[in-house]
């Protein structure tokens, strides 16, 4: 992974604490980094304390930053991840759905190729609300983030294929969701 | 694969949910930059209750090790203490009886001294023909020396020898007095019957 000259420059003024480079990373990189927060903490105050927590997070361990295996964004992304999935963990307990007991089962019935409906877009809307944390979160990154399999991966600690099966199986339980509205 | 990612009503949802968000505040970023260099700072704020705590509980280990080392020793000394009143205790009641005792009797035993006071007084000047006694006696002489100061004074002695006078009368002084008496009188019988035996 090729890392840009400004990053670069960047990257290396944040070693060095220059409190310019620190304006320019939250400039730059802070809304994507609020919006992946959001997406996994609803409080807008605890929102903001996450946020806070992963920038003085990513400031200590700048150092260990490598461009070789994720670019500045998806690095920051990771950080915000986890940082928002461990405070969600921390403040009450995680719903888990039936279906989720049977993850990759044949019971589960494959959505239906449908043209653009607004009815059932806004099921989906509703269905999304339903959803855990890192299930919408992951969902975001696909749909909205456009990130590749890869950087999912990377954020969410895992492999590219087990995003892709975990993609999917989101997919199919949001349309089980939407049947049962 | 293609099938997941052409999903366009999960797609329009998706982006309809993420517009709703709130947008970030504006002055998020200046909070942060403002904690980031509080942080970055060794402020004395921190550092001063760091070593207030260092030394409060230096403190509280001082005074518990004290405390265990005083309560150690009370309690090595506790049952020794026991011990001595406990023996102790008897003795006082026996104290207490004789101090009794002592009440009702010294006025008698003042009166026998007053009545023998003049025999007393002819025994020490019998006494002094004879050779000096030894050091006990001595002492008992020199005590006596008041009793005998008012019937004839004493030849002043030099003042580099200061001597205690005592204002009342030596219990021991005046039991060594009356042991005296009786010597005497037992001096006096024996002369008494020798004379009868030669005039028989």
């Amino acid at each position: 992974m090729q890392m840009g000259q400004d990053t670069a420059i960047l990257i290396d003024d944040l070693q060095q604490r220059k409190p310019a480079a620190c304006q320019k990373l939250l400039a730059e990189y802070g809304p994507a980094v609020f919006r992946t927060v959001q997406r996994i903490v609803s409080s807008h105050e605890d929102a903001e304390e996450v946020y806070q927590d992963v920038f003085v997070k990513a400031l200590r361990s700048i150092a260990t930053f490598n461009p070789q295996k994720a670019s500045l964004s998806t690095w920051l992304g990771r950080i915000a991840y986890n940082e928002s999935l461990n405070f969600v963990r921390g403040k009450k307990p995680v719903m888990v759905y039936m279906e989720d007991r049977n993850q990759g089962s044949d019971a589960m019935e494959a959505p239906e190729d449908a043209p653009l409906d607004e009815q059932s877009i806004q099921h989906l809307e509703r269905a999304l609300s339903m959803l855990q944390p890192n299930e919408q979160a992951i969902i975001s990154m696909f749909y909205y983030d456009e990130m590749s399999l890869a950087d999912i991966a990377y954020v969410t600690g895992s492999i590219p294929s087990t995003v892709g099966s975990q993609l999917s199986r989101i997919r199919k339980k949001l349309y089980r969701i939407i049947k049962t509205l | 694969m293609n099938e997941i990612k052409n999903d366009i009503n999960l797609r329009k949802a998706i982006s309809r949910k993420e517009e709703k968000l709130p947008p970030m505040p504006s002055d998020l970023n200046e909070r942060l930059m403002q904690r980031l260099q509080e942080e970055e700072k060794p402020s004395r704020r921190r550092t001063l209750p760091i070593a207030l705590r260092w030394m409060t509980a230096a403190a509280v280990l001082v005074a518990v090790l004290a405390l265990f080392t005083w309560k150690s020793q009370t309690s090595k000394t506790q049952p020794q203490n026991a011990e001595t009143t406990a023996q102790l205790a008897p003795q006082e009641d026996t104290l207490k009886v004789i101090e009794k005792d002592n009440v009702v009797k010294s006025p008698t035993t003042h009166v026998m001294i007053a009545n023998d006071t003049r025999e007393v007084e002819q025994q020490h000047t019998r006494r002094l023909e004879t050779p000096q006694p030894k050091k006990k006696n001595r002492k008992a002489v020199k005590a006596q020396e008041p009793i005998l100061a008012e019937a004839e004074p004493l030849p002043e002695e030099p003042e580099t020898e200061q001597e205690y006078l005592p204002t009342e009368p030596d219990p021991f002084l005046l039991a060594a007095a009356e042991a005296q008496d009786i010597r005497a009188r037992g001096e006096r019988l024996y002369q008494e019957v020798v004379q009868m035996i030669n005039n028989h």
